[in-house]
């Protein structure tokens, strides 16, 4: 019988197509002339234009990284580098320096922090013998748990990976939620459940079929450390303003619909909703169109949301306004009051439920909607 | 080109350094033209949207933001999207369920160098327009599961599934 190997060799095989020699000449030759051009063509780091290219899923953020003699906080603090989002919420944090050790492992809740927006916690791990990469670079982990807010109502919280190291002992955590939390102080409850390298089959990130590396060659058997970790915290109540609305907007048919409107210190989000021709479609997104994107503005800045994440995947979810989604500025804002302005010049939408834009309906507006926070 | 994919892990940058593109092109163009060409009817088409691509990225390198995935992640967004756009134009009023399977027979035409190589793209191409995405990302583009799920807008837990069911489909069809 073909094994799931063997599955992966074939096909890895049949798509390592080799483009030939002029081809790759020519290639060379036209991104050279595009990196040529002048300097003028290519905008400066543009703070407030955040942008990709088009929605995607945003529930968990994480980084891993690894330090040896460096101090716990200081790995932190170097992880979080100088990402607006993370530093704000660092350096605003609840400092906790809780400490739980189980099953071999320590792990260290050193900082976490709350607004209407998402939460963060700041994290390390202590004790894991995790392979590295023949570069020496960062080898993939993962670790399971959950998170509850003060009503006791559980976050999303996924299985994710990350990476970490071999020669390091130590592995920074950093992890978001990205959703409103419970807006009340109260004490939170994090379990991490476990904690390790995966290991076996796929390694994300360090193996393909055919590697010849000695971690790919015989991959590290499942060291997955299974324990408890609970830490519990007191955070204040999280900041930020959210503005429950009903502004909708139609152009040809489509009626978009602000639903809400939340702005905090590291993120400002807008909920928004389709109904085309009174009826929900199954999935839609801005255009990604690089020309065409949604904007936010507000007191004389432009904020280009860089992500986005479909709400209502379970048709049972959606309201009277249709499908939702929400779309992410990965900037926050100590001000929230007056008016915002949302401008989408152009969506595409999906009637069968299948999230390919290429099978998108597409419908340019522009659609301007204006929220009003008290 | 290097005939190896993979792209050596590390930290990744916090921002891409306009001077430093050059290394990043040559380090990801291969992945990025292999996953084009599983997606295209024929070479100069992929090589064309490999340009594409880079260009894009070039222009627009002040978008990137590691928080967001990391640079193969955005690069394939990039490649997709521009696969994707090119599509459009080719073929406006195609559903592309049909037209993706059109596709990936037009390229085992085009690339038909032996049998079993043929079987298992036309099998792929028969498959479930999310797998078959996740297994030329995956397989083609080097991706992880997590950067998969940030291409394509979905969990890296649900892309995982889409792959193993992928496999799993392509063992049952060619055991």
């Amino acid at each position: 019988m073909t094994t799931i190997t063997e599955i992966e060799t074939r096909l890895t095989r049949a798509l390592a197509v080799m483009p030939s020699e002029q081809s790759v000449h020519a290639l060379d030759q036209r991104v050279a002339r595009a990196m040529a051009a002048p300097a003028a063509t290519h905008r400066p780091w543009a703070r407030s234009r955040r942008s990709f290219l088009r929605p995607l899923a945003l529930v968990a953020a994480f980084v891993f990284l690894t330090g040896t003699a460096i101090g716990a906080v200081n790995l932190l603090e170097r992880t979080v580098g100088s990402d607006p989002t993370w530093r704000t919420a660092w350096d605003r944090a609840e400092v906790l320096g809780l400490v739980q050790t189980d099953a071999g492992l320590t792990l260290t809740l050193e900082r976490a922090y709350a607004d209407v927006n998402q939460v963060m916690i700041f994290m390390t791990v202590e004790g894991l013998g995790l392979p590295s990469t023949s570069d020496g670079g960062r080898a993939a982990i993962d670790w399971t748990g959950e998170l509850r807010d003060p009503s006791g109502r559980q976050l999303t919280a996924t299985t994710i990976g990350g990476e970490g190291a071999v020669e390091p002992d130590i592995s920074a955590v950093l992890q978001t939620w990205v959703g409103a939390p419970d807006p009340m102080a109260g004490t939170w409850e994090l379990i991490v459940t476990s904690a390790g390298y995966a290991g076996g089959g796929m390694v994300p990130g360090i193996c393909t079929v055919g590697a010849t590396e000695p971690e790919c060659v015989n991959p590290p058997a499942d060291a997955m450390v299974h324990g408890t970790w609970r830490f519990q915290f007191d955070l204040p109540k999280p900041v930020g303003a959210i503005a429950s609305t009903a502004v909708s907007g139609t152009v040809d048919g489509a009626t978009i619909t602000v639903t809400e409107l939340r702005v905090s210190p590291t993120m400002i989000s807008a909920r928004l909703a389709l109904l085309v021709n009174g009826t929900s479609v199954a999935y839609w997104g801005t255009s990604h169109d690089f020309m065409s994107e949604m904007s936010i503005r507000h007191g004389g800045t432009t904020f280009v949301p860089n992500s986005s994440y479909h709400v209502t995947q379970d048709p049972a979810d959606r309201g009277p306004n249709g499908d939702e989604n929400e779309f992410y500025v990965e900037v926050g804002s100590d001000d929230a009051t007056g008016t915002w302005h949302i401008e989408i010049p152009a969506i595409d939408y999906h009637e069968t439920g299948e999230n390919d834009p290429a099978k998108g309906i597409r419908v340019s507006g522009p659609w301007t909607l204006t929220v009003t926070v008290p | 080109m290097d005939e190896d994919p993979r792209v050596a892990v590390g930290v990744e940058p916090e921002r891409l350094d306009p001077v430093q593109f050059g290394a990043l092109y040559e380090q990801h163009r291969l992945a990025v033209y292999r996953y084009l060409r599983a997606r295209t009817q024929t070479d100069d088409d992929a090589l064309d949207l490999a340009g594409v691509t880079f260009e894009r990225a070039f222009a627009n390198l002040d978008r990137f933001r590691r928080r967001d995935g990391g640079v193969q992640a955005w690069l394939f967004r990039i490649a997709r999207n521009a696969a994707i756009d090119a599509h459009r134009r080719q073929r406006p009023t195609t559903v592309l369920a049909a037209a993706d399977v059109q596709l990936g027979r037009a390229a085992i035409e085009a690339e038909r160098v032996d049998d079993e190589r043929t079987d298992i793209l036309d099998l792929v191409a028969r498959l479930p327009d999310d797998q078959r995405e996740a297994l030329l990302l995956r397989y083609a583009g080097g991706l992880t599961a997590r950067e998969i799920g940030i291409v394509v807008g979905k969990r890296e837990g649900a892309v995982q599934k889409q792959i193993e069911r992928g496999l799993a489909a392509l063992r049952e069809t060619l055991r």
